[in-house]
């Protein structure tokens, strides 16, 4: 999945679609006369045909469907579908990359006019986007695709029965490191988080003209994976009623750890994807990043172009406590149906087609270099294809998703959710920890700030919170 | 020689000894002034003469060589080229674009203004002063606040994500309407409309034969005006488009802009130079439309400025 | 003579008939020249504006308004964020207005001076910054503002896109920007006064310094005021420059009102809850305005005032 640093978060407005549909009000539009009333997901009502391994709805009328992503090379995907699916027609936009993307969405959904039929979102806007109607259920025609996908994906996508997505790629986080600087000053491979805190500042002795690593300050999505590789879980809830907890002492220590690196020079604090950062990685100035499964793809190549020389590797992200399995997510997208659209059932089938059918995951799996989509796919029969399984040429020839990533996806907790509110939440959080690591203020006012905001500013727009 | 040269220059002994003082004090303020008037004239230039040679640099080459220096074999037109090839050439359609609202808002808002200015100037009816005063105080509204709202209003009128919907708000000038009610008022004679009303002109004749020819200054501030004033917009056309072939130069280079933070998948695509090269194309027309018509453009503004 | 069956009329009925049509039918003209400007205005600056204050009355669930008073206003009047982001711009324009109405003085007051060589080329340079849309001003700074493509910061350990320098970064930007306008402004006032007062000052002996100050400035005043007031509520509605900035360098979404109030309606999805800024944006800077128009009008009368008192004094004594 592509990132996107221009950081102006989206907030979501979960409530409505939510409550209204429990009860019993349903999501219902003129295609769909399968579905009962209730909006229940009743697999066996379309009937289903089997395109390419896939139970999939047969579909025989015609659709021109809009599409928005920014996935590499996604007009591929398209080809291949309408391979399978000649009489529905896909018109693949380009409306930018994440934020950029997520505004225009907002505009034409405001406007009622424009509005695409699947578009491509992240998993934390899922939040915002169901509640604020803009998607549609299509548990009718998807929901018996559920097992084929990671399990905590397909929850993020669906609330209850009624699902709203199908999920596309997912970014379970690790370490990637430089292994000519860790041969070079006989460093080991951190698995604790101690350890990587005190290797930091041995490193940074080492070579002071170097860093260990770097703390992205201006990406609330990154931050929260790093919560979420805690074990935190700030957000929890649905509909209207919302538990807010950011500030623990768990999210302190994480960004206490980080103060404490930054502040000893150990750890640059910097805004990713800026020039400088830029700069910084082609040059090799990072021992080690904290990254994610497509991390490889969409960073390190693209910016790295020193690539055999500084023989980057991936490794299991490290732990709070010795013996853990815990990791987070950073990144991964879902196609949505959005509510406007004409043809759901049929854009529904586009959206699911693309990211579980064996032909397009060969695809989707392929290095973005090679013409592929980059992905790490949500779909658990992509980890099969054989070119997902071969060592990447990017990261010194090490098979990092069958290594690393294979084995962290599972590990990824499934009980963490993303707020309606998460364009706020993630620049209160970028702003307070800024200040924090400024010396402004301790991390402790920063984190209680942030909660203190957010749940005011929930409580303003009508959300029920507990804290 | 200046008047303060004249009233100084007295024939006299003490003033021939003081005039070889004063010609050295003179001369030493002059450099001194100089010295600051060149100083601010580089800092004026500084960002547009980076642009100019960083034009002429490749990706790698930006980072790694001086801001000043050029490189050795110049890149321009290669740089040129790689931005035309964006996107299928999506930048020459920018272009266009800017030249299409900017000079539709133009025209359209002189002539707009021109009318409303003529009626409130020229014409004597109840609420004309109420009308005056509402359009003077409109001035004050900052346009952002209306923006917002402007693309849901424009929507059941189907005019969001159209050339229409950018250009019609905008031909909306409270301004033009008060500077070409003050300048008819000052400057056309009564006479001479009432001279054609009694010959029998209809009313749209006397206005297009007579006002127009005798306001045709504060009509050229006015086009100038607007068409700077719209060429350089940009949050309005950001918000009510999202059709990149729609939009205006500003906001499609924003677009170039925000890839920077976007990993490319298309490697062939270096984003440094082509956000700087088409900075580059998208201010050189203006600069250089500048450059020629000096002295209509400031001719043009300071009147209207005078006449506020 | 009159046709039969003709209704009788005064002479004077007669002529107020023909008046009163005459009086419609300029009426009738007066109204169809308005007519295009009053209906774009109602249709895209009056109809927004009632609209944004209307849809502010309202919160937003799953696309469906609810009508909720003024209770985003009173949220409104306890966000935080969004009157840092008002102190913000209040700070910016005063500064940034300060330091650009003074450069744009000297400028415009040394350019007509006879120590001034070259002045048109000068003005011309001045003035070229107005060609450059503002986007393309602030992508040329931002680049030399970035480390990597300008060795010089890194000598200087320089960020001038730190979370510190930013606003004053930004004022630079709008600076370099609008000082050659209003300096061509000013330049354009001073050659509207007349040359007899220059010779009379200088027969009593001024210099170039004492004109400037003492003659040309205060002749300057009705057109610094509205300088002023146009600067300061440009300045108000500060957001191309940071929004183009934060593609560099982190900039908080509530860094400016209209920043927030674009944050709040495309990041968010709350158009009605943008809508109350934007009403509450529009309010502060027209309140502002006002009290600037007045207090100057104030303090114009009272000077004016005392120069006529001392007039008056001077003839008293003078008797």
């Amino acid at each position: 999945m592509k990132r996107s640093y221009k950081k102006i978060s989206i907030a979501t407005s979960s409530a409505t679609a939510i409550v209204m549909a429990l009860a019993g009000c349903g999501t219902t539009s003129p295609a769909q006369s399968q579905t009962n009333s209730s909006g229940q997901a009743s697999a066996g009502a379309a009937s289903l045909k089997t395109v390419d391994g896939l139970p999939l709805p047969s579909y025989n009328g015609k659709a021109t469907l809009t599409w928005w992503a920014w996935v590499p090379n996604a007009q591929r995907e398209v080809d291949i579908f309408e391979k399978y699916y000649p009489n529905i027609k896909v018109h693949l936009v380009d409306a930018g990359a994440g934020a950029t993307e997520y505004q225009k969405f907002s505009t034409v959904i405001q406007a009622g006019s424009g509005i695409p039929d699947v578009v491509m979102l992240e998993f934390d806007v899922m939040p915002e986007y169901i509640a604020t109607g803009a998607l549609q259920d299509i548990s009718p025609w998807v929901s018996q695709l559920k097992s084929r996908f990671t399990p905590w994906t397909w929850n993020q996508v669906s609330v209850g029965n009624h699902v709203y997505g199908i999920p596309e790629d997912t970014g379970p986080m690790g370490l990637f490191y430089q292994s000519s600087l860790f041969s070079k000053y006989h460093l080991a491979v951190p698995t604790t988080w101690n350890q990587f805190a005190q290797e930091a500042i041995q490193f940074h002795k080492l070579d002071p003209s170097k860093y260990y690593s770097y703390f992205s300050n201006n990406d609330g999505q990154w931050m929260f994976g790093l919560l979420w590789q805690a074990g935190c879980v700030p957000f929890q809830g649905s509909g209207n009623n919302w538990k807010v907890d950011i500030d623990t002492p768990k999210a302190v220590q994480v960004f206490s750890m980080w103060q404490k690196l930054v502040k000893a020079g150990a750890v640059q604090s910097i805004a990713a994807g800026s020039p400088e950062w830029q700069k910084n990685i082609n040059a090799g100035l990072y021992a080690t990043a904290i990254g994610s499964a497509w991390y490889d793809s969409e960073i390190l190549v693209p910016y790295d172009h020193n690539l055999s020389s500084h023989k980057w590797r991936a490794a299991f992200i490290p732990e709070w406590s010795p013996g853990d399995t815990m990791d987070g997510d950073w990144g991964g997208s879902v196609q949505a149906v959005t509510k406007a659209s004409k043809y759901p059932e049929a854009a529904a089938i586009f959206a699911a087609f693309i990211n579980a059918a064996p032909a397009e995951l060969a695809h989707d799996v392929a290095p973005a270099k090679d013409g592929g989509g980059g992905l790490f796919p949500a779909a658990t029969a992509g980890f099969d294809i054989p070119s997902f399984k071969q060592p990447n040429p990017a990261l010194d020839n090490q098979p990092a998703n069958v290594d690393v990533f294979e084995k962290e996806s599972p590990r990824v907790n499934t009980k963490f959710q993303w707020s309606p509110w998460s364009s706020y939440v993630f620049n209160e959080l970028q702003t307070e920890i800024g200040k924090a690591f400024a010396g402004k203020e301790s991390v402790q006012q920063a984190l209680a700030n942030v909660q203190q905001a957010v749940v005011n500013y929930a409580r303003s727009q009508g959300y029920n919170v507990t804290t | 020689m200046s008047s303060i040269e004249r009233a100084t220059t007295a024939p006299s002994r003490v003033v021939e000894e003081g005039r070889g003082q004063w010609a050295f004090v003179k001369h030493f303020i002059t450099v001194i002034v100089m010295l600051f008037l060149v100083v601010v004239a580089v800092y004026f230039l500084i960002p547009v003469v980076w642009l100019l040679i960083a034009s002429t640099k490749t990706q790698t080459q930006l980072q790694s060589t001086g801001i000043f220096s050029l490189p050795a074999h110049l890149e321009l037109f290669q740089n040129v080229r790689l931005l035309f090839s964006y996107s299928n050439g999506v930048f020459g359609r920018w272009f266009v674009n800017s030249i299409i609202y900017s000079g539709s808002v133009a025209i359209l808002t002189c002539a707009v203004s021109s009318m409303a200015g003529y009626a409130l100037a020229k014409f004597d009816f109840r609420g004309q002063n109420v009308l005056f005063y509402i359009i003077l105080a409109s001035m004050m509204i900052p346009g952002t606040v209306a923006t917002i709202p402007l693309f849901v209003i424009e929507q059941p009128l189907h005019l969001v994500n159209t050339y229409l919907g950018v250009i019609l708000p905008l031909i909306v000038s409270p301004f033009g309407v008060y500077f070409l009610r003050i300048y008819i008022r000052d400057v056309v004679p009564n006479e001479m409309l009432e001279a054609a009303k009694v010959d029998g002109a209809p009313e749209r004749t006397v206005f297009w034969r007579i006002v127009v020819p005798v306001i045709r200054p504060a009509i050229v501030t006015l086009l100038l005006i607007s068409f700077i004033g719209t060429w350089n917009n940009f949050f309005l056309p950001l918000v009510l488009l999202h059709n990149q072939s729609l939009y205006p130069l500003p906001v499609g280079v924003d677009v170039l802009l925000s890839l920077i933070a976007t990993p490319a998948a298309d490697q062939s695509m270096p984003i440094y130079q082509l956000v700087i090269t088409a900075s580059l194309l998208s201010i050189l027309p203006m600069i250089i439309g500048f450059i020629l018509f000096r002295k209509q453009i400031v001719t043009g503004l300071t009147q209207g400025s005078v006449k506020l | 003579m009159q046709l039969p069956g003709a209704s009788q009329k005064t002479e004077k009925e007669v002529n107020s008939m023909k008046m009163s049509y005459a009086r419609r039918s300029h009426v009738v003209s007066a109204g169809l020249f308005l007519a295009p400007f009053m209906l774009l205005f109602v249709a895209f600056l009056l109809a927004p504006l009632i609209y944004a204050f209307y849809t502010s009355l309202f919160i937003e669930r799953f696309g469906q308004p609810i009508f909720v008073g003024f209770r985003n206003y009173v949220n409104a009047f306890q966000d935080a964020a969004f009157w840092s982001s008002i102190v913000n711009v209040i700070k910016y324009a005063v500064i940034q207005g300060v330091i650009m109405i003074v450069l744009s003085l000297i400028l415009a007051l040394v350019l007509d001076t006879r120590y001034a060589k070259l002045k048109s080329l000068f003005r011309l340079v001045y003035f070229l910054p107005y060609a450059v849309p503002g986007v393309f001003a602030s992508i040329m700074w931002g680049f030399l503002y970035s480390k990597p493509l300008d060795p010089l910061l890194q000598a200087v350990h320089f960020d001038p896109l730190s979370s510190g320098a930013l606003l004053y970064s930004i004022i630079n930007i709008a600076t370099w920007e609008w000082a050659g306008y209003n300096m061509t402004l000013y330049s354009a006032a001073l050659t509207g006064v007349s040359s007899d007062l220059y010779e009379a000052a200088i027969v009593d002996g001024c210099n170039e310094f004492q004109l400037a100050w003492h003659i040309k400035l205060p002749l300057l005043r009705p057109t610094i005021l509205m300088t002023v007031i146009l600067s300061f509520i440009g300045s108000m509605q500060l957001f191309n420059e940071p929004f183009l900035l934060s593609a560099l360098t982190p900039i908080s979404q509530t860094f400016t009102p209209n920043m927030d109030i674009y944050a709040m309606a495309f990041n968010l999805t709350n158009l009605p809850y943008a809508a109350t800024l934007a009403v509450l944006l529009g309010a502060i800077t027209i309140l502002i305005s006002a009290v600037v128009m007045v207090a100057a009008r104030l303090v114009g009368r009272a000077r004016r005032q005392s120069e006529e008192d001392t007039v008056t004094t001077g003839e008293a004594v003078a008797a």
